[in-house]
């Protein structure tokens, strides 16, 4: 019996020592069905429905510390050191992870790669240690929805860590205003900053933790032991930069909203501030950053880890061959992305076999952007959430034919908004025909 | 016998422009202190609003229940069993198990940071908050909205909310939160559709004139406005059909703006050396008018007034505000700022009335009454924005939810006194264009005569067209200043900035500071330059020694700039030169 549990921590040490923090999002999971997919998942390493937050409000800090050593998947100090400080950190990092995976799986139903996920610990299985396009979107739409989730519990109030300082470096007290603000305060001499601000020091800090400890192992692409070394720096080096695009898009597209302060409420002064749009657009500009995701060649590496500055060249039609460009915003991939069609232990792929697929009409179809892997063009994607572009069974199914199937179903119609606010809906019963892959 | 003559035309070109370099030294003292001493003046702080459940929602309307308040943390930030919290769940937008009635928004300022509980500042002088109300949809029902279409321009609703504003102090027990103001109101959103939410332009919410407690809460509760039915429900036959009602997640942000403390510090302490500048130089002009051997004459006690709105402007009685709950202190200020103004405006129509050197006009009046035509359209906006101000601050007062704009007769009035204040604003600046024009011709075509005219007259007319234009330039000057000011620094507040370029440069604080200065530097330049001169006595004299005609001259010129005569002097003076 010992033994058995002494192999088992075993086991479980070595599957965390790559465990991602996404997995604290799954384990949030309580109210919504979430279908896991489990056919991948013979050595369980963590019970799926352990509940994170009996003990989520340690009254000592001897409780704070046990509960977060518990969080084996916190692989790095600086994360760790981060569970230490502030209690709450966890939590809201744990949705941030549920709110990444759900709107993952969202943009990502009607493609060829719907955003498996399993119940392990790198949670997206082996597609994780690959260097493609499906990495990078992942890992930025990860640091995404941690810094959006810590900007949002800021201005809730319920991080009580979120700071104050103006500036992002640590305060130097020699600085004139440090001197200035003496008698009363940094907050009430200036105020703090935004919320937004602290969101992305904070998930920055807590994100990236992982990929600069050096703790994952090294990928392996080729024999030479020294090659998988550099293709581990590359690999991270492609992380950072994507986790970076993922909180540049938050900040990008921040709404402005500005208010006319003065005498009679004249506009003699503007005060203007900013708020995060919601979740589900960053996820819209991210899926279109993912068509558009640069292949980079080389990679340079200038002042080791901390200032990472990559000079990209992307391989794309239009720009051509060598062509170097300022990618800051967009996201980066190394290698391509395996192939989906097929079940395939080796990257964790389940294949398209079984999966719904949606069948569009011959006029509606696009034919120029059906392969999933070409760069498309910006004008022909189509914004709308029922793109009609990609779903089509015969792409999706990868030509091996679709079945259909006729189901009844109750869905709400004719919703009514009553202000404010609730939504009437009147129950249909519906007969549709549904589509699935051979 | 005494002389007119101010102490500008008598100063000689060298003390002139040392005393304009001076005041331009002290202007750009005042730029470079905003620029580098001061904080932003204003500071923001967006807080989201918490759901608690209000078990008694439906008791009340019985037994008379007490109406509970929730907040949300207490004084060492640790949350509170008092608000019990909804929370909705994410994947499908949906709050469950819960009631509309029962949803309390709770909102309590300020947030914790930095593992610190923080406190609001009297320094803070002044909170206004903007409520903003997001509904996000459900996912599976984001299509299928029947009376919300998609890309719908500004659909606007009165959502009637009851809004409850307490107070919290250290040395208060935990759950004791003292009741500022309960108010149901009735606002007007206008709301966009958006794929998956309905997004409401901000509303102002409240507006406090003193911060002088250090924490405060809100509670807000929607209620349900009248039911619209678009939809028939009732036609069809209910048997495949029933109906459903869900809450669809309701996000309430409230965004507070404070003036920053520093600003305020730095805002009083400047006041508070302007103050007895001002003052000093006020009393040593009346000084000087009172001790002319003549009565002072309108434009003198114009530029008196002046001074003493300046004073009043300057007079730092907000250091009280450290100390006493004033409540009216936004009213105040914008009263003091409105006297300034129009005395400002009512100053620059006297000045180029009083220089306007026709026999038949204006330059034989002798006080305010005789400007009413030009005047009047000053005072009548002034009193229309005064109507404005009180019957919205002033109600303020009372009530921090109201808002004039709220009711359709209040927001009538408002509108007319806007309007009728810009239109006489328009008017006013029309008036006093044409009258700066008309002066300026009719200087220009007794400059043109210039040559002709004997020394005693030429000298005359030389001051006031010196006099006119010195004032007309250096007034031209800082409007124009005031406005470029004022368009840097909106168009800076409305740029992108993350706060990673940092700057030590601040444009908001140079504007306020630069504007205040440099309109207290004019009134201060306007109040010595034009100070009655002592200097002409002996230049009289020297006159004296002078042709008889002469002599003749200086007396027909005094009682010009005294204006106390009825009869045109001038039209006198020229038919005795008709008969020499």
């Amino acid at each position: 019996m010992n033994i058995q549990i002494l192999l088992f921590q075993i086991q479980l040490f070595f599957q965390l020592t790559n465990a991602y923090w996404w997995y604290l999002g799954l384990q949030i999971d309580t109210s919504s069905k979430k279908q896991l997919t489990t056919a991948d998942n013979k050595n369980l390493a963590v019970k799926p429905n352990q509940n994170l937050f009996d003990i989520n409000k340690p009254k000592f800090v001897s409780g704070l510390k046990r509960y977060c050593k518990s969080l084996r998947v916190l692989n790095s100090p600086v994360q760790r050191r981060l569970c230490f400080k502030n209690d709450k950190i966890i939590e809201v990092i744990a949705r941030g992870a549920k709110l990444a995976i759900d709107e993952c799986q969202y943009q990502f139903k009607f493609k060829r790669w719907n955003c498996t996920i399993f119940n392990k610990v790198n949670v997206f299985g082996r597609l994780i240690e690959t260097r493609s396009r499906e990495t990078a979107f992942i890992y930025a739409i990860n640091s995404a929805a941690a810094m959006y989730e810590i900007t949002k519990s800021c201005s809730k109030g319920e991080l009580s860590g979120c700071s104050c300082s103006k500036k992002i470096q640590s305060t130097d007290q020699n600085t004139p205003e440090a001197k200035l603000n003496h008698n009363i305060g940094p907050y009430a001499w200036g105020g703090c900053s935004d919320n937004v601000l602290y969101g992305h020091r904070l998930s920055k800090h807590f994100v990236d933790a992982k990929e600069l400890s050096g703790s994952s192992r090294p990928i392996r692409v080729s024999d030479d032991q020294s090659e998988n070394v550099y293709a581990n720096k590359e690999y991270k080096l492609m992380n950072l930069h994507n986790n970076e695009v993922g909180r540049r898009i938050i900040l990008k597209n921040m709404k402005q909203i500005c208010k006319c302060h003065g005498v009679s409420g004249s506009c003699s002064v503007k005060v203007c501030w900013k708020v995060m749009p919601e979740f589900r657009v960053i996820g819209n500009e991210l899926i279109k950053r993912y068509n558009l995701a640069a292949q980079i060649r080389d990679v340079e590496v200038k002042n080791r880890v901390q200032k990472l500055k990559m000079l990209v060249s992307r391989r794309s039609v239009n720009l051509g061959l060598n062509k170097r460009q300022d990618l800051k915003d967009e996201l980066i991939f190394i290698d391509k992305s395996p192939n989906f069609c097929r079940q395939d232990p080796k990257f964790s792929t389940l294949g398209t076999s079984g999966r719904m697929c949606k069948i569009v009409k011959k006029s509606q179809e696009k034919k120029t952007v059906l392969f999933q892997n070409f760069y498309t063009n910006n004008s022909t994607l189509n914004d709308n959430e029922d793109d009609a572009t990609l779903q089509t069974c015969d792409h999706l199914c990868c030509g091996r034919g679709y079945y259909s199937k006729m189901v009844e179903i109750e869905e709400d119609c004719d919703c009514q908004f009553q202000w404010c606010c609730s939504v009437k809906c009147k129950k249909c019963k519906k007969k549709i025909i549904q589509y699935f892959c051979n | 016998m005494s002389g007119n003559g101010v102490i500008l035309e008598r100063l000689s070109g060298k003390k002139l422009s040392v005393l304009v370099t001076i005041l331009f030294i002290a202007q750009i003292l005042f730029f470079l202190i905003g620029a580098l001493k001061f904080p932003n003046a204003t500071h923001t702080e967006t807080v989201e609003g918490i759901m608690c459940k209000d078990r008694n929602a439906y008791k009340r309307k019985g037994a008379k229940i007490e109406n509970e308040f929730f907040y949300l943390r207490d004084y060492l930030g640790r949350p509170l069993a008092n608000c019990e919290r909804i929370e909705a769940d994410q994947h499908n937008n949906i709050i469950l198990n819960t009631k509309q009635k029962e949803i309390v928004y709770a909102f309590q300022i300020p947030l914790p940071r930095d593992n610190k509980v923080l406190k609001l500042y009297r320094w803070f002088q002044t909170m206004s908050s903007i409520l903003q109300l997001q509904v996000v949809f459900p996912p599976k029902i984001q299509n299928k909205l029947k009376n919300l279409e998609l890309n719908e321009t500004g659909v606007s609703h009165m959502i009637p909310l009851d809004i409850r504003l307490a107070y919290h102090n250290t040395d208060d027990l935990d759950d004791i939160w003292h009741e500022m103001a309960r108010g149901e109101v009735n606002k007007k959103f206008t709301c966009f559709r958006n794929p998956y939410s309905l997004d409401c332009d901000m509303i102002e919410l409240f507006e406090l004139g003193s911060v002088h407690h250090q924490f405060y809460g809100i509670n807000i509760r929607l209620g349900e406005s009248e039911i619209v039915n678009s939809l028939n429900y009732h036609d069809e036959s209910a048997q495949n059909f029933y109906l459903t009602s869900e809450l669809p997640e309701v996000r309430l942000v409230l965004t507070f703006i404070y003036q920053t403390g520093g600003f305020t510090q730095m805002w009083f302490i400047m006041k508070s050396c302007m103050f007895p500048l001002v003052l000093f130089v006020m009393i040593w002009y009346w000084n000087r008018i009172v001790n002319l051997d003549r009565e002072s004459n309108l434009l003198e006690r114009i530029l008196f007034a002046l001074g003493i709105s300046l004073c009043l402007l300057n007079m730092p009685v907000e250091w009280l505000t450290l100390h006493f709950d004033l409540k009216w202190m936004t009213l105040y200020t914008d009263l003091r700022q409105g006297i300034f103004y129009s005395i400002l405006f009512t100053f620059w129509i006297v000045f180029c009335g009083e220089h306007f050197i026709d026999e038949n006009q204006i330059s034989a009046c002798p006080n305010i009454k005789s400007y009413w035509r030009y005047v009047g359209a000053v005072w009548l906006g002034c009193f229309c924005l005064l109507v404005f101000e009180l019957s919205h601050r002033g109600m303020q007062l009372s009530d921090p939810f109201y808002s004039i704009w709220d009711s359709t007769s209040g927001h009538n009035l408002a509108t007319a006194m806007i309007l009728v204040a810009c239109a006489s604003g328009l008017f006013y600046f029309g008036l006093l264009l044409y009258l700066v024009g008309k002066v300026y011709l009719n200087l220009r075509s007794k400059k043109s005569q210039l040559p002709s005219m004997n020394r005693m007259r030429r000298a005359f007319y030389e001051g006031i067209i010196y006099r006119f234009q010195f004032l007309m330039v250096y007034t031209i000057f800082c409007a124009a200043l005031s406005i470029a000011f004022f368009i840097v620094n909106n168009i800076n507040e409305t740029q992108w900035r993350f706060g990673d370029e940092e700057t030590y440069f601040n444009y908001s604080g140079a504007f306020f500071t630069s504007v205040y200065g440099m309109w207290n530097i004019y009134v201060i330049a306007v109040m010595i330059f034009y100070a009655p001169s002592h200097k002409n006595k002996t230049i009289a004299k020297h006159y004296e020694q002078d042709q008889s005609e002469e002599i003749e001259f200086v007396n027909i010129e005094t009682r010009l700039t005294n204006k106390g005569t009825h009869e045109s002097v001038l039209a006198e003076f020229a038919t005795k030169m008709a008969s020499n």
